[in-house]
């Protein structure tokens, strides 16, 4: 896991950046995977990342997911850049497409965890900023609580129903509609 | 993001969603999770707990995914499908356009009105020229004819707290 970035092809012409996870592991990425967190790109622009950057927020089961998913994004961001001079190639588009939808595999693979696991995701997702990874979380907890009783979801995240009988008739009262 | 983040042990399954039992997900993440919701679905998580009441009680939340239609092309019957993702930032998104003449047997069909988007993504449309009720499949790009309504001179369809039920057809 520490030597992350090796099989990359420009890897050694690239700036490397140190990441370091709440329990003291030590993952080396490249700045272009780093980036896509908006928070190690602010570090990196006030050039305080020399010695790592300590995560105190995030455990390195979860960084190693992180990195995984930024690695993967990287290099589709990568591709895009590239393909925006050529962008009227009918065949580059082609491959393109075909780049997207193993994206969109790879994100739903990605997203086959535990509820602890997304949780904890996504609170790194939101410390480190990263748009595209807190935006694919968030999507899959809606979509759990789509459709579900008030009962339901209370139960499934295990959240305790805090509201007075009074206040629960009023909202009833409120969004009839919705019930029906 | 000032929620305090507690650590629970990493096989417990059962983490709390909400702010005022344990702080887990921070407020504004479990309000970007809200607004990802249909109207109706919110409604009824207002009774899960005082804080998720509180969050879905914003009135940015009635106006949130709103569908809105722009006919570009009255010639090609072009339609663009934006929707409203966030009015906070004035985030609008283009979903998809719909060239409704590579649609079978639809020519010249004028000015068509959406009625409500269903939970699956498709969007029902009253077609006034042809007296039609349908559903655009943006996932899939096809059509259905739902129901033949002959020559009613407007449709419309409303849902909302307001209107005390679910859907009413004039």
């Amino acid at each position: 896991m520490a030597s992350a970035g090796s099989g990359d092809e420009k890897a050694a012409a690239a700036a490397m950046i140190t990441l370091i996870s709440s329990d003291n592991e030590k993952f080396e990425v490249t700045e272009a995977t780093a980036t896509l967190s908006q928070t190690i790109r602010h570090m990196i622009e006030d050039g305080c990342t020399d010695g790592g950057v300590p995560l105190p927020n995030v455990t390195s089961k979860i960084l190693a997911r992180v990195i995984e998913y930024c690695k993967k994004h990287a290099t589709a961001a990568a591709g895009e850049e590239g393909s925006s001079s050529s962008f009227s190639d009918a065949a580059f588009l082609e491959v393109d497409r075909a780049f997207l939808e193993e994206l969109e595999e790879f994100d739903d693979a990605f997203l086959e965890v535990d509820r602890a696991t997304l949780f904890d995701l996504i609170l790194a997702a939101n410390y480190l900023d990263i748009k595209g990874l807190l935006n694919l979380t968030c999507q899959k907890v809606a979509d759990s609580v789509k459709g579900k009783t008030p009962e339901q979801i209370r139960e499934m995240y295990n959240i305790v129903n805090d509201l007075t009988p009074e206040e629960e008739a009023e909202i009833r009262r409120e969004t009839q509609w919705a019930f029906e | 993001m000032l929620a305090a983040i507690v650590k629970i042990d990493d096989d417990d399954d059962a983490r709390p969603l909400a702010d005022g039992n344990y702080g887990v997900l921070p407020a504004d993440v479990l309000y970007d999770i809200l607004l990802r919701l249909p109207a109706n679905h919110l409604c009824r998580l207002r009774l899960v707990c005082r804080s998720w009441r509180s969050l879905t009680s914003d009135p940015l939340f009635e106006l949130a995914d709103c569908l809105v239609m722009v006919h570009r092309n009255i010639k090609d019957s072009m339609t663009d499908l934006w929707y409203i993702e966030d009015t906070s930032e004035s985030l609008w998104t283009k979903r998809c356009s719909i060239r409704w003449t590579t649609i079978a047997d639809f020519q010249s069909i004028g000015h068509i009105t959406p009625l409500m988007v269903s939970d699956g993504g498709r969007i029902v449309f009253w077609v006034p020229e042809k007296g039609i009720i349908g559903a655009y499949d943006p996932k899939t790009s096809s059509w259905i004819n739902l129901v033949r309504m002959g020559d009613y001179f407007a449709v419309a369809m409303h849902q909302g707290s307001l209107l005390c039920s679910g859907v009413k057809v004039y």
